[in-house]
């Protein structure tokens, strides 16, 4: 046998460091994941979604939601007459909760289900849903106006949000008169169809700067040079899971004598002004969902899907209320008021099946309900969810 | 309960919002009743409330929210403050006197989105001064157009 020259040194230093260096992860196609349910729509619906996908992966067979976050309106348009279809890199998660990515075919990917946080209608071309469409109303998001944690601004009116976002440079309200510190979305944007109702802008005639999805919005103005001048918005379980580094701005309406916060105090989780109808900037996350001619999705993890989501099924596996709460969504339940459409007129609304003590432990740490069990019955109310509900 | 879907074109079938599912009951008894602050103290049991997606084009709500200045409050320097007070101290546009709470807050049971908006609280608000901010109103207090 011939022997082999002597290797250099360093070579073989470099050989041996290329060997113990972490091989750079394959991307995985998403096709091989195991029960795939592909979604597309806001990244509001983010959070929410994530907790939800982690709890249907550890099922089994696990499902694995697979969810591409584009913007709102894209949840429509994957289900129009010329579908929009899934691209690029969508994210999935594990039973761990851990957020991974997958690829789609070169050619797209048909969506399964789209989430988002406004009404079909307010998407450019939408005038309907379209024949064979379903949508399912499920958890409240609040929307909310943000600064810097730097910023010493406390508050905004929607006459303020207009001259803000509608004229931008020229705006004329201090300090938020540079559009490079004015982030905002684009006209698929829930958060921004939402600001522009309640401002009166038109989601295409908004100023500043596209941060293009709600985490980024957060970025940006948190990252902002001058943190005084800086202004964004997005929805609320995005910016509370920020609170270190930008703050809520407290929000007053037309006709509204002074700004509230979705909390009753700035500091605050438990959503108060959300829940009885002082903070204006809310509404309910749709699912938008292909149905047969049963009115019932044909698609079995579809189905699954949105039986958690209107409180049709829940289990110790996908206990979607607390769910809900623990992505810092709103579940119905614990809402007391409503309204029909976007940013439509409010009124007073019991839910059947309240579960406003479960809201409160999980979302502030602390309910004043009395715990109730199988074997443990309340004093008086009815026990739901643990606790002793008031009915 | 078993949601159903309403769509629009040849289906039209409702979706039931299931959040009112029958949970685990407990005998009732009497005693206090123990609730979480902050909440109203009535309640109506109300129906399960029902999705009737019937939309036809055309009646989806169009929102025309346009603001309309009414703040009258003055401030100093017109510096937000950050109040942290029991109800709001302006006056809102309450009903009748017998609805008017302390600081002109709305005091009854509300029925429209602005007694919602103004209705007494414990929670905290930060009043914007829109008089005193608002450079670009219009003399009579009225938005001009966007640009």
């Amino acid at each position: 046998m011939a022997r082999r020259p002597p290797v250099p040194l360093l070579g073989a230093a470099a050989a041996l460091a290329a060997l113990l260096l972490p091989v750079a992860a394959q991307a995985v196609d998403c096709n091989t994941l195991t029960n795939p349910i592909y979604g597309t729509g806001g990244s509001a619906q983010k959070p929410l979604l994530a907790l939800l996908a982690a709890r249907l992966a550890a099922l089994s067979p696990p499902r694995t939601l697979v969810y591409s976050s584009p913007g709102a309106c894209f949840a429509i348009n994957a289900f129009t007459a010329t579908p929009t279809r899934i691209t690029g890199t969508p994210s999935y998660w594990t039973a761990g909760g851990v957020e991974a990515t997958c690829t789609v075919p070169v050619t797209g990917q048909a969506a399964d289900f789209g989430c988002m946080g406004n009404s079909v209608t307010q998407c450019a071309g939408i005038t309907a849903l379209p024949a064979g469409v379903g949508e399912v109303e499920g958890p409240v998001t609040a929307w909310n106006f943000f600064v810097p944690a730097a910023s010493s601004q406390q508050s905004i009116s929607s006459a303020a949000a207009y001259f803000v976002f509608g004229f931008g440079n020229t705006g004329g309200v201090a300090p938020w008169t540079n559009e490079a510190f004015i982030i905002r979305r684009d006209e698929n944007s829930a958060a921004q169809i939402f600001m522009g109702l309640a401002a009166g802008v038109p989601p295409t005639r908004f100023r500043g700067v596209d941060a293009m999805t709600n985490g980024r919005s957060i970025s940006l103005v948190a990252m902002a040079g001058t943190p005084e001048q800086a202004i964004g918005f997005a929805s609320a379980d995005n910016v509370d899971a920020n609170r270190a580094t930008v703050r809520t701005l407290a929000y007053q309406h037309t006709d509204q004598s002074c700004g509230y916060w979705p909390d009753s105090t700035v500091t605050s989780f438990d959503k108060a002004n959300v829940r009885d109808g002082h903070y204006w900037l809310w509404s309910p996350a749709r699912l938008i969902v292909p149905v047969g001619s049963d009115g019932q999705p044909s698609n079995p993890l579809t189905r699954e899907l949105v039986n958690y989501w209107n409180g049709s099924v829940e289990t110790p596996e996908v206990p979607f209320t607390e769910v809900q709460i623990r992505s810092r969504s709103i579940p119905q339940c614990a809402m007391q008021v409503w309204r029909n459409g976007d940013l439509g007129a409010l009124y007073s609304r019991a839910p059947s099946a309240p579960c406003n003590c479960l809201f409160s432990q999980i979302a502030t740490g602390s309910t004043t309900c009395a715990p109730c069990s199988a074997t443990t019955a309340c004093a008086t109310g009815v026990c739901r969810h643990g606790y002793c509900e008031a009915y | 309960m078993r949601a159903t879907i309403l769509t629009l074109g040849a289906l039209a079938l409702a979706l039931s919002l299931g959040c009112d599912k029958a949970e685990e009951a407990a005998p009732t008894d009497s005693g206090p009743i123990v609730r979480d602050v902050g909440f109203a103290d009535t309640h109506t049991v109300t129906d399960t409330p029902v999705v009737t997606d019937v939309q036809t084009p055309g009646d989806n709500p169009v929102i025309t929210d346009t603001p309309v200045v009414t703040d009258v409050q003055t401030t100093d320097g017109g510096a937000p403050d950050v109040q942290a007070i029991d109800v709001p101290a302006d006056t809102g546009p309450a009903d009748a006197g017998s609805c008017e709470g302390d600081g002109g807050c709305f005091a009854c049971t509300p029925t429209s989105s602005v007694q919602f908006l103004n209705r007494c609280t414990t929670a905290s608000c930060a009043r914007f001064d829109n008089a005193a901010r608002l450079t670009r109103l219009n003399a009579d207090g009225g938005l001009p157009p966007l640009p």
